[in-house]
């Protein structure tokens, strides 16, 4: 489903993947993990085409990463970053904000679709009703992870989803994840906990440079 | 400090009296070509102000800037020049000049602010514009809160003064007419259509800066360029 081949990123002179090849099948769930300037972030960048490998290939579904198919590729993925810092007040808003899109129209979810999401991701009655003033960090990361599981695209990209996220929550999160056989999970973390409960690791250290 | 407002004050003296000297030479010949000329040279001189002022890539950013105050300027000229004054000659040099000086100078400030917000608030939230086009907006979706912000922090202070005309300060235009000698409601005529011709021409030429800048300040995977912001 996805796949690396001898894939060389580099950030001006510093190589932060050098030769890196890795498959993902459909339905696993992944993290990467490794040290801090490893390369994870780069990793699920890539997928989305936020950063380009200066040699080799990067596959989603078949298709390769380039200018012509980033579009259709992107159709099949969702992506939550680490850093939420939207300029968007309202949760409300903020839950409903990829439904905006022309392409997500279809999939807006009912209030009582959003509130049975919201409730397994162990979040409050009314959050809806608070600004982001109000709620925590981690409370405002299960609320767009949420939002973006309701899109019910194939791929998840998540990048260190359990930074701001208790023990409780984070597990309340990977099990709703792991229910779903057909979704591929992509994330990066240096959580131990969250990599002992997903299907496999991709150890960055050892992959990589 | 009273050595920078001396000098600022005869600077002022010198380059007013030399345009004046100009100007009264160019009403004179009132040659179509180069009045058009003496514009163009205006706008290209306006359009490398706001790049420089908004802080942002010259090499990426004139092209686009330029186009788009040329654009807004012609349209609006047109329009107020042609439509409005109903002018048998559009390029007579003492409406086309003066005038065309009046709305560039207005455009000018309007476009350094929407630029540099826009960009600026890119390159600072785009973890945001990134969320967005990863889960399904297209660039325009995604960078439409950018626009509007761009927009309000642009338009907000010509929409103030449009408002308090003539409550709290009586516009420099419709004075210098009265001191000419014309009627106050002639000149507030004048001065009705020109806040309004400045207002239009602003929103013109910043909503087609964006516009046309984005063509050239996002690479073929729809991610703003790097070196956008100097």
């Amino acid at each position: 489903m996805i796949s690396f081949d001898k894939v060389n990123i580099q950030y001006g002179d510093t190589k932060v993947l050098e030769h890196f090849s890795m498959q993902i099948g459909r339905g696993e769930k992944v993290a990467l993990s490794g040290p801090s300037g490893s390369g994870k972030s780069t990793i699920i960048n890539a997928i989305m085409g936020f950063v380009t490998a200066s040699a080799g290939t990067i596959k989603v579904n078949d298709t390769p990463v380039n200018p012509e198919n980033i579009r259709s590729i992107r159709k099949n993925i969702s992506w939550l970053p680490q850093e939420l810092s939207f300029n968007i007040k309202e949760c409300r808003r903020l839950a409903y904000l990829p439904f905006e899109f022309q392409a997500n129209h279809s999939h807006k979810p009912t209030e009582e679709e959003m509130n049975k999401m919201l409730s397994e991701f162990l979040l409050p009655e009314g959050i809806l009703q608070r600004t982001t003033d109000e709620i925590s960090g981690g409370q405002k990361q299960r609320l767009m992870l949420a939002s973006i599981l309701l899109l019910k695209r194939p791929i998840l990209l998540l990048d260190e989803p359990t930074s701001a996220l208790d023990a409780l929550s984070a597990k309340a999160v990977l099990d709703y994840i792991n229910k779903q056989p057909e979704l591929t999970m992509v994330s990066s973390s240096h959580d131990t906990g969250w990599t002992q409960q997903v299907t496999k690791v991709i150890d960055l250290k050892k992959s990589s440079l | 400090m009273v050595k920078a407002t001396i000098i600022a004050v005869i600077r002022m003296s010198v380059q007013l009296y030399l345009v004046g000297l100009y100007l009264q030479y160019i009403f004179d010949l009132n040659n179509g070509w180069i009045n058009a000329a003496w514009v163009l040279a205006m706008i290209i001189i306006a359009s490398f102000t706001v790049i420089r002022r908004s802080g942002l890539n010259r090499k990426l950013f004139i092209v686009p800037v330029l186009f788009a105050m040329t654009i807004s300027i012609v349209f609006i000229d047109l329009y107020f020049l042609g439509a409005v004054i109903k002018l048998d000659y559009l390029l007579d040099a003492r409406y086309f000049i003066p005038i065309t000086g009046m709305l560039i100078g207005n455009c000018l400030s309007n476009n350094i602010i929407a630029l540099s917000t826009f960009y600026k608030s890119l390159d600072r939230d785009n973890t945001q514009y990134r969320f967005a086009i990863a889960n399904g907006a297209t660039r325009d979706e995604a960078l439409k809160s950018f626009m509007a912000e761009a927009l309000k922090k642009a338009l907000n202070p010509t929409i103030a003064t449009t408002s308090v005309v003539g409550l709290i300060s009586l516009p420099g235009m419709m004075t210098g007419q009265i001191l000419g000698g014309s009627d106050p409601s002639v000149a507030i005529k004048y001065q009705i259509m020109i806040m309004i011709t400045i207002l239009v021409s602003s929103l013109i030429t910043v909503v087609l800066s964006i516009i046309i800048s984005n063509k050239f300040a996002f690479d073929n995977m729809d991610m703003p360029k790097k070196g956008m912001i100097k």
